[in-house]
């Protein structure tokens, strides 16, 4: 069973991030709470936090402006089926649902901008049905019927998209098939000669890792949605997971993929290591973003249960002796499963999210802070911290240890501690339910990230920041807070994400303002010789940068293998080209 | 040609005069007008919105004294200097890459840096030095070069600048209208301060108001001559002064720290850097055509995405009396520019102290974006050096532009130009109510391109102002005591220096009425020209235009514009000048004393100066087809001009003609439009050689008909082109006065 009903509304939120029991919310006191037992945070009172947000964003706690309820059944517009489908689609027995709130639930995913437009009231384009196919063959049978009937299939993994990959196209005549993944979640099988397991694609990140631990075994790919996220879902986007350095991306875990397409099954048939046989077209189900087909098993990779596991972290004098460290780490090739660096204002972020300490607390905080800046003459203001995750036999990740401490001295890095290690990431999860919270007090707020090449990962990242406040201030935006950290190392380059937000009171359309400064960021981060996206994907909202980034060649090729593949447009979902506008290409009508 | 299309044009230009055309004439031009295509091609079409929108028609609200301008001295007058001066200093925060760094850290970076290692290793390889040597090389440059920057010498100078200003000054007037938004930029990106240059005084005038109004003191290129001052050299470095060899020709290793060294101030050091496009000082009173060298090396960092963008601050300074105006006239004339020396300084500041310079106006201009003038350059792959000079060579001219929108004009350019237009008639006295509808007119020109006339008393009336100005400018003119309405010029026996002085001031009003002056000069000839039959008149219409695209390219040099604004910008002219008469109830008539006469006038100098460079050197051609050297070729001119203007009785005394740096810009003129080639002669110096010889008669048959000067003067004797010939020599007496005076003015060496 998944840890996610088939009604997903009844544990998630409708119109905001992760479980319905957990969150941040502002109690009576008007300071800042985080409620809910699942995270190893607890329940837990921020006053610091409180604090930092009246600073940084100029929040009002007595303006808050909250979401609609849920709109009545009545209300959402019916599905536009013709009878003659719906009874064939009957006679599968494959389970479906015409309600209104299954359908808007499938409609988005997490962006700003489908949360703030769901909490607001402006619904988009909903899918006319949605299904819960639970087998592969529930899925070939529905292609079938899509291709007969003329429907257009969007299929839905764990709906944290955050590329606007789920919306429905607004200008699609046809209906739209919401092809919901989850009732296909069981873990098929292990195969622990060649440490190989094989899972149905529904399967939700926490579900096959706890499946797996049961048998001593893990895939090591988390990602930070992982909770939610889908096993299809990572290989359509090639995501990627926070302990790449030791386990790899999904592209290096991947042993076997199965596609169904309106030509029939898609898969290489042999699961070996390496193979030589041509352009390698794993390559083109990875990345394509439900616009060619449905995922419906995988093989991945697994690895015995890591022995030991020791949380690290390293605070350096400034972020640029942190982005050298951290270069010469991979320079080494001797990181831990994961290292970040949190430039100083996420560093500050991450101190305010903490409980109220007691008095040894203060002292302790206090002789801490004493200890850096007037014996280490660290700036406060400039100081970044590296936390650092290590996994392995103890005696390796001792040596590890060492290995790392002592590059980061060369950098002027000061070893400080387990516990900022470990807060770091647990707070991982957390911070996703941030944004809901920042919503309800007008407070806009977003992720974006990129991957870029040491020569240019520190100047990418003061760059992008500075434009951002720039854009923000000529725009009249008083408070805004924008953020970067190193959250992946490679041989070349790093992978580089930002938050930012901004107080919107005042301001007519936030999203579109966000939109907009988000947009110059990304011509920023290009310019910087960063690139259109890491791991996110391209979705809709990245689709006006790829030609440039792809050229046009292979631009075309996309679009002969889409029409080769798909030649009805099934997968009608508008991702990755969609209709980009290429002067050579115009003429080719198809979509990708 | 262009058929019935300019209907109201016609009537101007015509016989029938100003009177009767209506305001509105921009929007009949461009709506029925159709341009002959290759017009249209060459200098691309304006729509009509924009021109109407850009310049609002006269007469507009009369802009009432210095508005939105605060006297920073007053509040200096009220409080003690030395409190002032040793605030707490907390400027306003500035923009800093990464950890803020001393320049003793970047002194590290720069000499660290790849740029500056390569070079060094590129050099011991070619020249076979060891390596150790070049790094000590490098060493030495950069501790000539860097700035050491100490509050305390900040604060050491302000309550001496304050000092004196109050009692030089009046009062220093700034526009404080953009200090928000300058102060958001200097947070934003790196900000670069590009003020006018007329003075000594610019740059501490600069970082005065900088310090006045706690914003991020700047740090400031600055020429190597001060060096040579002792002590002073030390005290500028200290508060913000670094310094720039004049020519170091092909030394790489100067040029790399250079570049590096600017760059890593803008970036870490948390100053502005501050800068003088124009390089030096204009002695001219106008704007230096653009010195890109530095300032490109700066915004290599936009371009090598160090920064998103850097913001490029234009600053215009103006002041009602120049320190230096005796002295400029002086070296325009070509003799040396004395040595800066510390000694100097004393005996100057004591010569000073008992002038009145009136006020000082300061304005700042619109924040110019780096990056908009790089963008394709920052995001494509290949990187053309060519393409990111001509972008940067056009912010250079944007920002000369920006100088020239914001500048706050003083009274005495104005008077200046009436006086020089009187007395090249040798027309020795005016009457001050004569005087005064010709200042009206030109302010209400200026005030219909935004420009405000700086008022040294801003509650006054514009009279009173007047009256004000001319008594500071007593050296220059004087006041008839007895019959107060008079006035009259001082006349030295040496009137060409006199008229240099005049010029640097007039100088300063032209380049922002030049679309008026050259529309008065054109409008006048074609009604010399033009036939009796309406077909024909409609023909010369169009001429004009022709005409006044011509003589802006042919003075470019001197008066630098956007290309393809060409026809707004005589629209803009004839508009301003029909409002402007016929609010104003002057009627025009050929070879009244009429503004039009003012306008024309106003220009004469160039067309005179351009015009003898040719005949210069059709004559040097057609002698020897040597190169000639830039220098004497220059002086030669001078001298045929100065032999013209004592011997031809209808060409007008205008002497501004005989600067040295117009007639220079007119060699430079000749080399762009390939009628000359500018040649590297043996000894390092720069030649010119005559290519088109065509090309030259053309340019002077053009400004003989502009001038009228056409017959008669061309059979004048032909002028003895000996080499060298000095004015001098003509009036041994002239000579020796001039000597005398000007090793006066030595003695008195600029601040």
């Amino acid at each position: 069973m998944s840890s996610i009903p088939k009604k997903r509304q009844e544990a998630l939120k409708w119109n905001g991030w992760g479980y319905k029991d957990s969150g941040f919310i502002l109690n009576k006191d008007k300071v800042l709470e985080f409620i809910g037992d699942r995270y190893p945070l607890g329940r837990l009172k921020l006053p610091y936090f409180t604090a930092w947000v009246v600073e940084h964003l100029g929040t009002d706690f007595n303006k808050k402006t909250e979401s609609i309820p849920l709109p009545p059944p009545e209300s959402f517009p019916p599905p536009n089926l013709t009878d003659e489908f719906m009874t064939e689609l009957r006679s599968t027995g494959i389970s479906l649902s015409i309600e209104g709130d299954d359908r808007l639930f499938r409609s988005h995913g997490h962006t700003l901008h489908d949360i703030y437009n769901i909490r607001t009231g402006r619904f988009p384009r909903i899918p006319d049905i949605v299904t819960w196919p639970e087998k592969h063959d529930d899925v070939v049978a529905l292609v079938h019927l899509a291709k007969k009937h003329k429907i257009v299939i969007i299929p839905f993994g764990g709906g944290t998209s955050v590329s606007g990959a789920l919306s429905c196209p607004e200008d699609e005549s046809r209906p739209i098939m919401s092809l919901d993944t989850s009732q296909m979640c069981k873990l098929l099988w292990v195969d622990k000669d060649n440490l190989t397991c094989c899972a149905e694609a529904g399967i939700i990140g926490q579900d096959l890792e706890a499946r797996l631990k049961e048998k001593g075994f893990t895939t090591g790919h988390e990602p930070d949605s992982y909770e939610f996220s889908s096993l299809g879902g990572w290989v359509a986007t090639r995501a990627s997971g926070m302990k790449k350095n030791t386990y790899g991306n999904i592209e290096d875990l991947l042993i076997h993929v199965r596609m169904v397409t309106p030509q029939g099954v898609l898969e290489k048939r042999c699961q070996v290591p390496r193979i030589s046989a041509g352009p390698d077209v794993h390559h083109m189900i990875l990345g394509s973003e439900g616009s060619l087909g449905v995922i419906t098993d995988v093989v991945l990779k697994v690895r015995p249960l890591p022995p030991y596991k020791k949380y690290g972290s390293i605070v350096f004098p400034d972020f640029s002796s942190g982005v050298a460290c951290l270069r010469e780490i991979a320079k080494q090739r001797c990181q831990p499963s994961s290292i970040r660096l949190m430039d100083n204002e996420q560093f500050k972020f991450g101190q305010s999210l903490r409980a109220e300490a007691n008095m040894l607390g203060i002292i302790k905080e206090g002789a801490k802070t004493l200890f850096l800046t007037l014996y280490k003459r660290f700036d406060l203001n400039q100081v970044c911290v590296a936390t650092l995750l290590f996994e392995g036999r103890q005696d390796e990740v001792e040596i590890q240890e060492r290995r790392i401490y002592n590059i980061a001295k060369q950098f002027g890095g000061l070893k400080a501690g387990e516990k900022n290690g470990e807060r770091g990431y647990i707070l991982t999860f957390v911070i996703a339910y941030i944004r809901d919270i920042g919503l309800d007090l007008y407070q806009v707020a977003e992720s974006f990230e990129t991957s870029v090449p040491w020569s240019h990962t520190y100047s990418l990242c003061e760059n992008v920041k500075t434009r951002v406040a720039h854009e923000c201030r000529v725009r009249g935006l008083k408070h805004f807070f924008i953020t970067c950290r190193v959250t992946q190392t490679y041989d070349i380059g790093s992978c580089v994400y930002f938050y930012f937000a901004f107080n919107y009171t005042g301001i007519e359309d936030p999203v579109h303002v966000f939109e907009e400064i988000e947009s110059v960021a990304r011509d920023e981060i290009l310019a910087n010789k960063g690139s259109i996206s890491h791991h996110h994907g391209i979705g809709k909202i990245r689709r006006k940068w790829l030609p440039n980034t792809i050229s046009e060649p292979a631009v075309s090729t996309l679009l002969s293998l889409k029409k080769a593949i798909d030649p009805d447009n099934i997968f009608g979902n508008g991702n990755i080209l969609g209709e980009a506008k290429v002067p050579a290409l115009s003429k080719v009508k198809s979509k990708l | 040609m262009l058929g019935k299309n300019w209907p109201e044009l016609v009537t101007w230009f015509g016989r029938k005069g100003f009177i009767g055309s209506s305001g509105n004439l921009d929007s009949q031009l461009y709506s029925s007008v159709e341009f002959e295509s290759g017009l249209r091609e060459r200098f691309g079409v304006v729509g009509t919105e924009v021109l109407i929108e850009k310049y609002p028609v006269l007469p507009g609200p009369v802009l009432s004294g210095n508005e939105g301008v605060e006297d920073i001295l007053e509040q200096r007058r009220l409080t003690n200097d030395f409190r002032w001066a040793t605030k707490t200093w907390a400027p306003s925060p500035s923009f800093v890459r990464g950890r803020r760094k001393d320049v003793k850290e970047i002194i590290q970076i720069v000499l660290g840096s790849d740029t500056v290692q390569n070079v060094i290793r590129e050099m011991c390889d070619k020249e076979g030095r060891n390596e150790s040597e070049v790094q000590k090389q490098a060493q030495t440059i950069i501790t000539e070069l860097s700035h050491d920057f100490h509050l305390y010498a900040v604060r050491w100078f302000a309550v001496m600048l304050s000092k004196i200003s109050k009692r030089l000054y009046s009062s220093i007037q700034v526009n404080t209208g953009k200090l928000e938004q300058i102060k958001e930029a200097l947070l934003s990106y790196p900000v670069i301060l590009l003020p006018t240059h007329r003075s000594y005084v610019d740059f501490l005038l600069v970082s005065f108001m900088f310090f006045h109004y706690n914003l991020p003191l700047p740090i400031t290129a600055a020429g190597m001559d001060f060096m040579g001052m002792a002590g002073i050299g030390e005290l500028l470095r200290r508060s913000g002064a670094f310094f720039i060899r004049r020519k170091f020709g092909g030394d790489i290793l100067y040029w790399a720290i250079v570049s590096e060294y600017v760059k890593k101030c803008a970036l870490h050091g948390g100053h502005p850097v501050e800068m003088f496009v124009e390089g030096t000082r204009s002695r001219s009173g106008k704007a230096i055509p653009p010195k890109i060298g530095l300032l490109s090396a700066t915004l290599e960092m936009v371009r090598n995405a160090d920064v998103p963008d850097a913001l490029i601050l234009p600053i215009s300074m103006s002041y009602d009396r120049t320190l230096e105006e005796s002295l400029y006239a002086h070296e325009l004339l070509g003799q040396p520019k004395p040595k800066e020396s510390t000694n100097g300084l004393v005996k100057a500041l004591r010569w000073l102290s008992n002038q009145s310079f009136g006020s000082i106006y300061v304005n700042f201009g619109d924040l110019i974006s780096v990056r908009e003038y790089l963008d394709k350059d920052r995001c494509s792959l290949s990187r053309e050096n060519g393409v990111f000079s001509k972008s940067v060579q056009e912010i250079a001219l944007q920002s000369i532009l920006q100088h020239q929108k914001h500048l706050m004009v003083p009274i005495f350019p104005l008077i200046a130009t009436v006086i020089l237009s009187k007395i090249s008639r040798e027309q020795f006295t005016i009457e001050f109510e004569v005087l005064m509808r010709h200042l009206h007119s030109l302010r209400a020109i200026l005030q219909s391109r935004n420009n405000q006339v700086g008022f040294p008393n801003a509650k006054e009336s514009f009279d009173q102002n007047v009256c004000l100005i001319l008594k500071v400018h007593s050296s220059l003119v004087i006041t008839d005591s007895q019959k107060s309405n008079l006035l009259t010029p001082v006349l030295n026996p040496n009137i060409t220096v006199q008229f240099m002085q005049f010029q640097h001031y007039s100088n300063q009003l032209l380049p922002l009425i030049i679309p008026c002056s050259l529309v008065a000069v054109l409008c006048s000839h074609t009604n010399n020209l033009s036939g009796q039959d309406e077909q024909e008149q409609i023909v010369s219409s169009a001429q004009i235009f022709t005409d006044y695209v011509y003589l802006r390219e042919l003075l470019q040099e001197d008066f630098p514009y956007e290309r393809g604004t060409e026809l707004e910008e005589m629209t803009w002219a004839i508009n301003t000048l029909n409002n402007v008469i016929t609010s104003k109830k002057i009627e025009y008539q050929t070879g009244s004393s009429g503004i039009l006469d003012i306008l024309r006038s106003a220009v004469e100098p160039y067309l005179i100066a351009y015009w003898g460079m040719t005949r210069t050197l059709l004559d040097v051609s057609n002698r020897t087809k040597d190169p000639c050297e830039m220098k004497q070729l220059g002086k030669m001119c001078q001298d045929f001009i100065h032999h013209q203007m004592k011997t031809t009785s209808h060409l007008p005394k205008q002497y501004g003609a005989l600067s040295l740096e117009t007639l220079s810009n007119a060699i430079l003129s000749s080399v762009q439009s390939l009628a000359t080639a500018k040649v590297k002669l043996e000894d390092g110096s720069f030649g010119i050689v005559i290519r088109d010889n065509q090309q030259l008669s053309t340019t002077l048959s053009r400004l003989e008909k502009l001038l009228g000067v056409d017959g008669p003067l061309l059979n004048t004797k032909r002028h003895s082109m000996e080499p060298n010939f000095p004015i001098e020599k003509e009036d041994s007496s002239q000579q020796k006065q001039e000597r005398e005076e000007y090793q006066q003015l030595q003695l008195r060496s600029k601040l």
